[in-house]
């Protein structure tokens, strides 16, 4: 089942980065802003599972196009002298909370369901 | 498609993971918040260090080969065996030694010396990576003590020293000269305290072996 | 009404190129700082981060060159009196020289910038200075100590302590408060000497520094990390 390959892809990606190399200081900044697109990604791929829009292709694109856009977009930011990474943050993290209320609303509906129907 | 949200899982993970050990190592070097010029000499005693350790490693791996080749015969591991003994003796104090250097000669002016100005003068040619340091023939080896006694005279290694003391240290001249001459340094700092300070470098200080005794009694 | 629009698109497009390209060059010319860190610095974040690595990496290779040494040390002196005596003064010169860590008696001092600084006052006596660390380990070695390490750096022949700004530096490596000095020898006599009244441990206390010390039986000091350099002295007959 699913939770199962996420697990063991989790597992599998804890061995995997224990022993990768650190990266340079300069590209440090790079890989933390895809990290939050694609922690972005993810939250909007479980919403989508729970409202059954789910589609893997939209998924995964949206996985590696925020990512690499969000890194373009910083390095843009840092030859033009602004901080356009800020924007970034900003939007990817506002969207984790809207999925994140999101989830939470469905679960707690289900839950309510479920007691309407025990009544 | 579970397969390639595993592939997925086993990315992100990993990633975070690079990147918390990462941010772990700049936090831990202080360089982020490092201006230009302490950058520059951060690298610049990270290179020295690395030069340093390079050669020392040379220098074993030329001592393995040595004890893996000439240790056939006796002979050739007393030679050896004796060889590294003379070294470890050389870096503890415990033979004669020779090199370029300064000689440094301090005296009572207006104002007497103390331990102090010893103490900080010695300290500075270590700063400038003297290899071996004399006070009037008295080797500075690791427990080495400077102190006063009724501020009347020096004890170094508790043997009585008097003014003019002659410091002689051996390394870089050019580098230990440079440490004593700097702007408010210590050549700056006796003279305007009334004490009497003068150098010469040379080509070849001697520097006397330690006459004591290193020993750690209450330690393994 | 349509060529008019491609037309107006072009020029959006070229003037939009055209602002980037200027800007970029605008950076790229000047070295602000104005939040965004200047590439030239972080190039230089990278290096230091990459040499100190190399250094790490190194003084593994180091260690394991050391012990392997020892090792072929003690098997070519196996069978022979002579060659293990040796040996065994190689050994003990090692020990000497601070290469090997050190368990023992002794004492340990703390040592850290005073906690009730008034902002009226003059901070710089109630700071701990690498001077203070200079006479507190020559104190500890005129009663006897044997060893000495502070904060993790061994203190050695050629050991300088001194700062670079508001930094001490020890070794050549960076340390901060509190500083923990340890010292190996008889711990009745080092601590007598050091509290004794008119000590300099004393001097440090009434100028506000905080100051304690306390006997051990089970100290352990650290190997000195470093190597000897001997690149200018050469024994003499």
């Amino acid at each position: 089942m699913f939770i199962v390959t996420i697990i063991l892809g989790c597992l599998l990606g804890v061995a995997v980065g224990m022993n990768l190399p650190t990266i340079s200081y300069s590209y440090s900044g790079y890989l933390a802003i895809a990290i939050i697109a694609a922690l972005d990604s993810v939250f909007g791929g479980i919403n989508s599972i729970l409202q059954k829009h789910f589609d893997i292709k939209i998924f995964v694109s949206g996985f590696f196009g925020n990512a690499i856009l969000a890194m373009l977009l910083t390095y843009l930011g840092e030859r033009l002298n602004v901080d356009i990474y800020l924007a970034a943050v900003i939007v990817f993290v506002g969207r984790m909370f809207v999925n994140l209320s999101m989830i939470r609303r469905y679960y707690i509906e289900k839950w309510n369901n479920k007691n309407k129907i025990t009544k | 498609m579970c397969l390639t949200i595993g592939i997925i899982c086993i990315l992100l993970v990993s990633v975070v993971f690079v990147q918390v050990k990462t941010v772990d190592v700049i936090e831990n070097s202080g360089v982020s918040t490092m201006r230009e010029s302490e950058l520059r000499s951060e690298l610049a005693s990270w290179k020295a260090k690395n030069e340093e350790i390079e050669n020392t490693i040379k220098e074993n791996e030329e001592s393995i080969e040595e004890y893996k080749t000439q240790t056939q015969t006796e002979q050739g591991t007393l030679g050896l065996l004796n060889q590294d003994l003379q070294k470890a003796y050389m870096s503890l104090g415990y033979t004669n030694v020779k090199g370029q250097g300064i000689e440094i000669t301090v005296s009572d002016g207006n104002k007497r010396v103390g331990y102090g100005d010893l103490l900080v003068l010695v300290n500075e040619l270590k700063y400038a990576g003297a290899e071996a340091i004399s006070i009037n023939d008295e080797r500075i080896v690791a427990n080495t003590d400077i102190v006063d006694v009724q501020s009347k005279f020096i004890l170094v290694n508790t043997q009585r020293v008097m003014s003019p003391y002659v410091v002689k240290a051996i390394g870089d001249s050019k580098y230990l000269e440079s440490a004593i001459n700097i702007k408010g340094g210590i050549k700056d700092e006796l003279e305007a305290e009334g004490k009497n300070i003068s150098y010469v470098l040379s080509d070849e200080i001697l520097i006397n072996k330690y006459n004591g005794n290193l020993e750690i009694n209450y330690g393994e | 009404m349509k060529r008019n629009h491609y037309i107006i698109i072009g020029i959006i497009c070229f003037v939009m190129t055209v602002g980037i390209c200027v800007q970029v060059k605008t950076v790229d010319s000047l070295n602000t700082n104005s939040g965004v860190q200047s590439m030239a610095e972080n190039k230089l974040r990278d290096n230091v981060l990459k040499a100190k690595e190399k250094y790490e990496a190194s003084y593994e290779k180091l260690e394991k060159s050391m012990n392997e040494l020892e090792s072929l040390r003690k098997t070519a002196a196996a069978d022979n009196n002579e060659a293990t005596s040796i040996e065994e003064k190689i050994s003990e010169a090692n020990k000497l020289l601070g290469l090997t860590e050190i368990k023992g008696k002794g004492v340990v001092i703390e040592l850290d910038d005073s906690k009730l600084v008034k902002s009226n006052e003059d901070m710089n006596d109630f700071i701990v200075h690498d001077l203070d660390l200079l006479e507190v380990v020559n104190e500890l070695f005129n009663a006897g100590a044997e060893a000495v390490s502070i904060n993790g750096q061994r203190i050695i022949s050629t050991t300088a302590i001194n700062c670079s700004g508001n930094i001490v530096k020890v070794n050549d490596e960076k340390l901060g408060v509190p500083f923990e000095i340890k010292a190996i020898g008889y711990p009745d006599k080092l601590y007598g000497a050091l509290t004794r009244p008119g000590g300099y441990l004393e001097l440090m206390e009434d100028d506000g520094v905080s100051v304690s010390i306390s006997k051990s039986d089970d100290i352990s000091l650290p190997k000195y990390n470093g190597v000897y350099q001997n690149d200018y002295m050469q024994v003499a007959e």
